[in-house]
């Protein structure tokens, strides 16, 4: 599949003008992928995606409308259709003009890796590297995928701006299983091959799966709380989403309350960045053109930015942080700075409390207050004076998310990048220590 | 576009494939995004392509492809063809597909009032006027936002297969969602979430009553932000769960488990797996009043279909019957591992997905009662009528829904108010709890996530008012 994503771009921009748009702005993307999904100890099935995006934006006296086609053949019909409604439509409160293109943009170190390319259709290999982790192991049964990626992405705008970017992509996530109820998972991510990381990745999970063994039910109340990477990334997805200005100008966000005041303990740092080194999502520019960089959310334990595109920015009387998609703001890669801990000084810290490795399923009853719970899975631990002292089942996690910001009392300095299928926004994430967070269980 | 599909298809026999089928589809999906009175933005997405999937050597390889010339898709069977077989050496038990016949037929949604003759300003307008009939009914109470997300979804399918189907389908799909914030000086901020959902035209969406809905809806966030007190915690208690979250519950903790693909480890490491395992069926479950049912040819639903994605016909399954595990959701190779036929659950969400084991329309089987019957011999207890939060542990037996709109009942009659009650409960807890069901049948729409990569696909979800007895609630935390 041969595609000129730059000449797709192009001409859909002066299309998009000639039928009376007044500025629009065109992404093609074409993709390449390769997954890998394999559970019960064998290949499941492997999946290969040959694929373009044509995205579309078209505004006229502040009215704004977009389109997105995965055919080049659909482009015109996209256009046109777009064009017809600006007609009827009123315009936008969150309209503002397309930025100018600007004079440098930041280079993405690392965000391309020629092996990944070579390897994609050819990788069952590193499936049999993990499955061999848990057969190694005498483990019941191992799950998971590998996932390979190449795109080229043009972004041709009608302020000037005509950029370009290509990278590879890798991630995995794997789940192995002592027994029926006994798990552990991890994952991991980033632009070049070694950042698979496979059988160090899978090793984790096998250790954890091992240590669950024996699970007895666990019992309600307030735990000092270690959350592993994993548990730390999932918040982060939502606790990112809710981090942009569109989030905050609808009422769907607890930040609205925490602008400019203090959420969390001074050392904590959480910063979106776009730029960074071998990044999942690192590119450098956003999908207004406008250069990527990094935008600390909290900043010493004040909430300093929420994420921006021009729109949101306009209505909140501030800048572009970078981090436009076409309507909507969203975050690139959420970091952590790192604490001052080791992971055993982490658990020496803890009398009586809990590790959680994993957790999934986070709903929020109201996300303006941040009111939620998380269903943990895979390996829990009763921690006594500082040491693991037996695994525990069928818990929930049950908080208010600014709480469990604030409640946080140390950080590990190793961190770990994940991205899986309920961590949606890579990050990289340390441990955490929680104090007094709030565990229920079936009453029935 | 069916001779390309039936040459890509022949191609990969040719290369050696046991079973071979190859799916043209385009989603075009039109979006109003309305907030408060005023529209957002409107986009479109057109997703087109062909996707193939071949079994060689008891391998599975799926690919997709967006450019539709021959020798584009020529690539795409090669390479799939080629990761199958080098998979295969890896595959300790081969996959097989159970038996079906070969099908030619087609389907389409009829519209009544087609989506595409009701003018866009129309269309707007009577979701913004909806809005400001809501906003004007709150007197004590602010409405901070309504979020309004209204779709047109159509899907056109070709799919042929190596053993001579040959199925042609066309459905649309009208839906909206809403999320409404009310906050109160002194008195927080509530939020309510709901989604309407159907197959069909512009007259499912007038059944629709949005307005009321909102109308009514904004009136009730009220009330809860000034009215509501804590719930009983302290002892158990009746509960009355709504048919909104009914059939939730019947979604997450019957139909999911009820899927033989997580029944047999597939989803292992995404969606995760089941309690219930493959010689479950006849075990009980629940009470006699329990059944459970998933049925993609409720005609007007929002997950309906006639063929799945594998060409198999589709037809009602009784998953839970009077309280037992009765029969799960099979594609055809789940079937053939466990020596049954597909009863047709394979879905794909667009044509870069591959079929998975799906849910439909589930729906708790009404019972007889009225909703005062249900009530009137309740001492004390709680009538859960919606809810926002909830969640299910990977094995769908741990779970928990956080009521929005509920009241307490004392003495046979709804009283006040409740904050937020929690049910976190069981599976069986739940269903053995069962002791009666009213006859209201209601059905919600939504978007199920499952797969990698993750696949929404439209469902309804439904059921009557349930009772149950002597349950312990909780309260979540402020």
């Amino acid at each position: 599949m041969k595609v000129d994503v730059r000449e797709i771009a192009e001409k859909a921009v002066k299309r998009a003008l000639e039928l009376g748009a007044q500025e629009s702005v065109a992404i093609a993307v074409l993709r390449k992928r390769v997954m890998y999904k394999f559970s019960n100890n064998q290949p499941t099935v492997t999946q290969t995606w040959h694929e373009t995006d044509i995205m579309l934006y078209a505004a006229k006296e502040g009215k704004m409308a977009v389109a997105v086609v995965s055919a080049k053949e659909d482009v015109e019909a996209a256009i046109k259709k777009l064009i017809d409604s600006l007609k009827v439509l009123s315009p936008s409160k969150l309209y503002a003009p397309l930025p100018e293109p600007a004079k440098k943009y930041p280079e993405i170190s690392e965000g391309y890796d020629p092996r990944v390319v070579e390897k994609m259709y050819d990788a069952s290999d590193v499936v049999e590297d993990i499955l061999n982790v848990g057969l190694d192991r005498k483990l019941e049964k191992v799950a998971g995928i590998v996932n390979f990626e190449y795109y080229e992405k043009a972004l041709v705008s009608s302020k000037g701006a005509n950029l370009y970017d290509k990278g590879t992509r890798v991630n995995m996530h794997v789940r192995m299983f002592a027994d029926p109820e006994s798990s552990g998972q991890w994952s991991s991510a980033g632009r070049k091959l070694e950042d698979l990381n496979h059988v160090k990745t899978a090793e984790r999970a096998a250790e954890i799966a091992l240590m669950a063994r024996g699970g007895v039910p666990g019992e309600p109340g307030k735990y000092d709380t270690i959350l592993s990477p994993m548990v730390v990334a999932n918040f982060m997805s939502y606790i990112s989403w809710q981090a942009t200005g569109l989030a905050v100008i609808f009422g769907m966000s607890f930040f609205a309350d925490y602008l400019g005041k203090k959420i969390g303990p001074e050392y904590l740092t959480i910063y979106d960045d776009g730029t960074l080194p071998r990044g999942y999502n690192s590119t450098p520019f956003d999908d207004e053109g406008v250069p990527t960089r990094k935008t600390p959310i909290i900043d010493g334990g004040i909430v300093k930015n929420v994420l921006h595109n021009t729109k949101t920015a306009k209505a909140m009387k501030t800048s572009t942080t970078g981090n436009a998609g076409l309507i909507e703001p969203r975050p690139w890669n959420i970091v952590i700075e790192p604490g001052d801990y080791k992971e055993d000084e982490l658990f020496r810290e803890v009398k009586r409390g809990l590790y959680i490795t994993n957790v999934w399923y986070t709903r929020f009853q109201n996300y303006r207050e941040g009111v939620f719970s998380s269903i943990c899975r895979d390996g829990i631990f009763l921690i006594e004076n500082g040491e693991i002292k037996k695994p525990v089942r069928n818990l929930r996690i049950s908080d208010v998310m600014p709480k469990v910001l604030s409640r946080i009392a140390a950080l590990t300095k190793e961190r770990y990048s994940i991205y899986w299928w309920d961590a949606e926004v890579p990050t990289l994430a340390p441990f955490v220590l929680v104090k007094d967070l709030n565990i229920t269980k079936p009453t029935k | 576009m069916e001779d390309l599909l039936k040459r890509a298809v022949d191609y990969a026999r040719q290369l050696g494939a046991e079973y071979a089928e190859a799916r043209y589809q385009k989603d075009s999906l039109r979006e109003i995004t309305i907030v408060n009175s005023e529209v957002l933005s409107i986009s479109s997405r057109v997703r087109a392509g062909v996707a193939v999937r071949v079994l060689v050597d008891g391998a599975m390889a799926f690919g997709a492809t967006s450019d539709m010339n021959w020798d584009s898709i020529k690539d795409l069977v090669e390479k799939v063809f080629s990761e199958a077989k080098a998979s295969s050496r890896l595959m300790k038990k081969p996959i097989k597909m159970a038996p079906e016949e070969a099908h030619k037929v087609s389907f389409k949604v009829d519209e009544k009032k087609p989506l595409e003759n009701v003018p866009l300003e129309e269309k707007v307008k009577f979701f913004i006027d909806a809005y400001k009939n809501a906003a004007a009914s709150v007197k004590e109470a602010k409405i901070a936002s309504v979020f309004i997300v209204y779709s047109e979804h159509s899907t056109e399918k070709i799919f042929v297969n190596s053993e001579g189907s040959e199925i042609k389908s066309y459905v649309v799909r009208p839906a909206a969602y809403y999320i409404m914030t009310e906050y109160a000086a002194n008195r927080g901020s509530v939020q309510r979430f709901y989604q309407f959902g159907a197959s069909g035209g512009w007259e499912a969406v007038e059944q629709w009553n949005f307005d009321k809905e909102l109308e009514e809806k904004a009136r009730i966030l009220e009330k809860i932000l000034f009215e509501a007190k804590e719930p009983p915690t302290d002892r158990p208690v009746d509960v009355v769960v709504g048919s909104e979250i009914v059939g939730l519950i019947v979604h997450e903790s019957c139909g999911h488990p009820s899927e033989a693909d997580r029944i047999l480890g597939r989803e292992a490491a995404q969606a995760g797996e089941s309690f219930i395992k493959p010689n479950m069926i006849g075990e009980r479950i629940g009470s006699e009043a329990v059944t459970v049912i998933d049925d993609p040819t409720i005609p007007g639903s929002y997950g309906f279909y006639l063929y799945d994605d594998e060409g198999v016909k589709a037809r009602p399954r009784e998953l839970y019957k009077e309280g037992r595990i009765n029969e799960f959701l099979h594609n055809r190779e789940t079937a053939a591992e466990l020596g049954v036929r597909s009863n047709a659950a394979a879905r794909a969400m667009d044509y870069a997905s591959e079929p998975i084991v799906r849910m439909a329309n589930t729906y708790f089987k009404p019972g007889d009662y009225s909703f005062e019957e249900l009530v009137e011999d309740i001492k004390y207890g709680v009538y859960m009528k919606s809810y926002m939060e909830w969640n299910i542990d990977d094995r769908r037996w741990n779970q928990r829904y956080v009521g929005l709109e509920a009241y307490l009942i004392e003495n046979g009659e709804l009283k006040h108010l409740v904050r937020n009650p929690v049910l976190e409960i069981t599976t069986k807890g739940f269903y053995m709890s069962v002791d009666a069901a009213d006859k209201n049948l209601q059905f919600s729409a939504g978007t199920c996530g499952k797969g990698e990569p993750m696949q929404g696909v439209p469902v309804w979800f439904g059921g009557p008012n349930v009772r149950l007895r002597g349950i312990r609630l909780g309260v979540a935390p402020k």
